[in-house]
């Protein structure tokens, strides 16, 4: 980091930038609404008094606070459908003004730092005097005048954004980038199958990242399993819940179908049975919840149960569309991206997984679905979905992450 | 479904008399000890009073109690400020906490040798082991008194007359955080260097502890000046009260407790004959609040799942170790696959009933993972 790369001077307007491609499209007007809808949300939930604007497909973010810009910038960074973000000055549209703002600005930003400057222009508003490389020039000029400092349009060490619109400017010099993507709940909701590991809760933000709202669906097996590990599951829910303003916790309590498998003798097939139990009351949560597909953080060949004979045999058993975002990732690459998004440090957490319980030293690598459908034959399957979704709880969090309580 | 607390030895219930009196003294003894105005002078007064009382309980004298945040401070203060500036040897038990430990592995980073001393089948360390892990380049020995796991009490004043005979300038460092208030002990005949003692394990708050040093040594925390030099920062007077406080209402020894723990292993070996003693004997210098046992054919886990579940809090060892293998158990030889390790450490609040039906609680919880390991 050069000391240019943060924003020195004091700010209280954010001026966040659209993915494009998809502000052509006839569901244009959803897509913006929800858009700042979920910022909106995700803001409020932090910090007091803000406000989230439209306008000509920009969305402007009005802090209360210029102290909260910091919190409200990474908010940005961390939202889908954004693709950029800058805080911004804000003048009325008036050359003789915007050359004093333009000016002061790239001092303020500067510091005592050495360095080159670029001007980058841009006018909406058409009848202004003077076109965009005009304006560029001319402020690149009123400012070199001011600075003595060199223009260079390659490779500037700091470089001045300029829109003029109708009735105001904006001027900014600091942008970062957002994820791209569709907000949140664009395209539908999905069950995320949600456990304490590093891949399910990236897998859960990709689908977010695609416009996909989650509800979460863990599975817990006390007390084979610790109250710590499903504490450390919905600490990873809340790390989804505030991106989409809210979100469902289902948790299964799988104790009693594990507990009939090791029974049953489930031996090398045990973890694709219990792989294949959770799919089956996943997808009836989905249905519960009008959510149109399941997804997974499943990765091939990570391990055993994730051989594609192995996957088939899961991925035959429901209807649902099963979304595995993760599927042909390197493990370097998921940690990457849960490290970006801070789940990470959570996820490596000392946990223990319900899949590894009663678990044979060999499991079966490829397995055959007429030898999955002979072993359940000694199970009352359905009885056992039934069992485990009456005893299934759900925990809600808020657009702040923290768990719900009645009434509020 | 009432609670069982039997985690004692990881920290205890606030005796209400102290927390009264605590409340009480943070309103009004809120004063900087080293004010010297009425309202800091009340409070400096009422810091001296306590280290006075507290150093009587200890045997030792005023001037040689430094108050601390806790049991790991005063261990690491012993430690890293008894250090001198020449790298040596430092020689600590196998069984250890951590707060040892780690103070010894920040030494070894300064060039230190660390010795590790093994200890006998109970978890107790002999002269003889000791002898031969020390010698005239060891500065610094540290023994606990008392184990916080199995409870094994050291006979540290046989340690002592070792390490002056075979390592004279070591100081002796002792971590008698478990065994104050319960064993009863003074560090005139100890003949340690420095003794670590702590609030929070006999009904005290937590956020307070104490070392006694008759050793010179050098500040870890610099500022002000407070607390003979040793540790900067302001000192509290209200917690300082309450360790002193909390100190003169445990009973010295613990027959009361000891019954307790008794009962406790006595309607547990009832229901479950597999059920094995970890570490000494009662009657050969164990702490009286602590059981430890063995139940063979389950993993430790599931059963402290399900203890939890069932409303009795106990743990499988130090607290402080999550995760690990205890230290303390490996160095007795015993491993994780033995069976389900159970520490039950009830203590002065507790009833004679809650014994018993924690014994049946247990009883149950084994039952109904045997139906699924078996």
């Amino acid at each position: 980091m050069t000391d240019l790369d943060a924003p020195r001077a004091t700010y209280d307007l954010l001026l966040a930038r659209l993915g494009e491609l998809w502000l052509k499209g006839r569901n244009r007007n959803d897509f913006y609404d929800r858009l700042k809808r979920n910022l909106q949300g995700s803001m409020s939930a932090e910090l007091r008094g803000v406000q989230v604007q439209g306008s000509h497909g920009r969305v402007f973010v009005k802090l209360t606070d210029p102290a909260d810009l910091d919190r409200a910038l990474a908010i940005c960074r961390d939202t889908p459908g954004l693709s950029s973000v800058s805080p911004v000055q804000r003048v009325p549209t008036d050359l003789a003004g915007i050359e004093r703002a333009a000016v002061e600005l790239v001092q303020t930003e500067w510091g005592g730092v050495e360095g080159t400057f670029a001007v980058e222009a841009k006018r909406t508003f058409k009848q202004f005097p003077l076109t965009s490389p005009q304006i560029a020039r001319q402020l690149g000029g009123v400012i070199q005048d001011a600075t003595a400092r060199p223009v260079d349009l390659s490779q500037p060490a700091l470089k001045l954004g300029v829109e003029v619109n109708e009735d105001r400017t904006h001027l900014w010099t600091h942008t970062q980038p957002a994820p791209g993507g569709l907000p949140v709940g664009s395209a539908g909701r999905v069950m995320l199958l949600l456990s304490g590991g590093i891949d399910s809760p990236v897998a859960g933000y990709l689908a977010q990242k695609r416009g996909a709202a989650l509800d979460a669906v863990y599975f817990h097996s006390p007390p084979f399993i610790s109250a710590q590990s499903r504490d450390k599951v919905e600490a990873l829910a809340r790390r989804l819940a505030t991106r989409q303003n809210g979100l469902r916790l289902h948790v299964v309590h799988f104790t009693e179908i594990q507990k009939a498998i090791k029974a049953a003798g489930g031996d090398r097939l045990t973890v694709l049975l219990y792989r294949r139990f959770m799919y089956r009351i996943a997808a009836r949560l989905a249905k519960r919840r009008k959510c149109r597909a399941l997804c997974t953080g499943e990765n091939l060949g990570q391990v055993a149960s994730q051989t594609l004979e192995n996957l088939t045999v899961v991925d035959r058993l429901t209807e649902l569309l099963t979304l595995r975002p993760l599927i042909t990732f390197d493990k370097l690459e998921i940690m990457d991206i849960a490290r970006r998004i801070g789940t990470y440090d959570t996820s490596v957490l000392p946990y223990d997984d319900c899949c590894t319980l009663f678990v044979p030293r060999n499991p079966a690598i490829k397995a055959s679905l007429k030898s999955i459908e002979r072993a359940e034959r000694h199970l009352e399957v359905e009885a056992l979905v039934e069992q485990a979704l009456a005893a299934t709880e759900e925990v809600r969090l808020g657009a702040d992450g923290q768990p719900m309580v009645a009434g509020e | 479904m009432d609670l069982i607390y039997l985690d004692n030895a990881a920290t205890t219930p606030l005796d209400p008399a102290v927390a009264e009196g605590l409340a009480e003294r943070h309103r009004t003894l809120y004063g900087n000890p080293g004010s010297s105005h009425p309202v800091g002078r009340a409070a400096g007064r009422a810091l001296d009073a306590a280290r006075a009382r507290l150093a009587r309980r200890l045997g030792g004298e005023a001037g040689q109690v430094v108050f601390t945040s806790g049991g790991t401070e005063s261990l690491g203060l012993a430690l890293l400020g008894g250090a001198g500036d020449t790298p040596a040897r430092v020689a600590i038990s196998a069984v250890e906490h951590s707060a040892v430990v780690e103070a010894a592995s920040h030494l070894a980073r300064w060039g230190w040798q660390v010795d590790v001393v093994p200890v006998d089948a109970v978890g107790r360390v002999t002269p003889a082991a000791l002898d031969a892990a020390i010698d005239r380049d060891t500065r610094l020995v540290a023994v606990m008194l008392a184990n916080n796991e199995i409870g094994t009490i050291n006979d540290v004043p046989a340690l002592a007359a070792t390490v002056r005979a075979k390592a004279p300038r070591a100081k002796l460092v002792v971590d008698a955080v478990q065994a104050f208030g319960k064993v009863p002990f003074s560090v005139a005949t100890l003949g340690a260097d420095c003794v670590a003692v702590t609030a929070h394990k006999i009904h005290g708050p937590k956020g307070v502890g104490a070392l006694w040093t008759r050793a010179t040594l050098r500040p870890v925390m610099r500022g002000g000046g407070q607390e003979f030099g040793l540790r900067g920062g302001t000192p509290s007077a209200p917690l300082a009260w309450a360790l002193a406080e909390a100190a003169d209402r445990m009973p010295g020894g613990m027959d009361g407790v000891t019954a307790l723990r008794d009962r406790l292993w006595a309607a547990v070996r009832a229901a479950l004959p597999a059920a094995r003693l970890t570490g000494p004997a009662f009657d050969d210098g164990r702490l009286g609040n602590n059981l430890h046992l063995c139940i063979p054919g389950l993993p430790s886990e599931p059963l402290l799942n399900a203890l939890a579940e069932a409303g009795v809090c106990a743990s499988a060892g130090s607290t402080c170790s999550k995760g690990r293998f205890s230290r303390t158990l490996s160095a007795l030889g015993r491993t994780k696959d033995e069976g389900a390790w159970l520490r039950l450490t009830p203590g002065r609040f507790n009833t004679a009933a809650e014994m018993d039906e924690a014994a049946r609680r247990l009883a149950r919880a084994v039952e109904a993972l045997r139906a699924v390991y078996d």
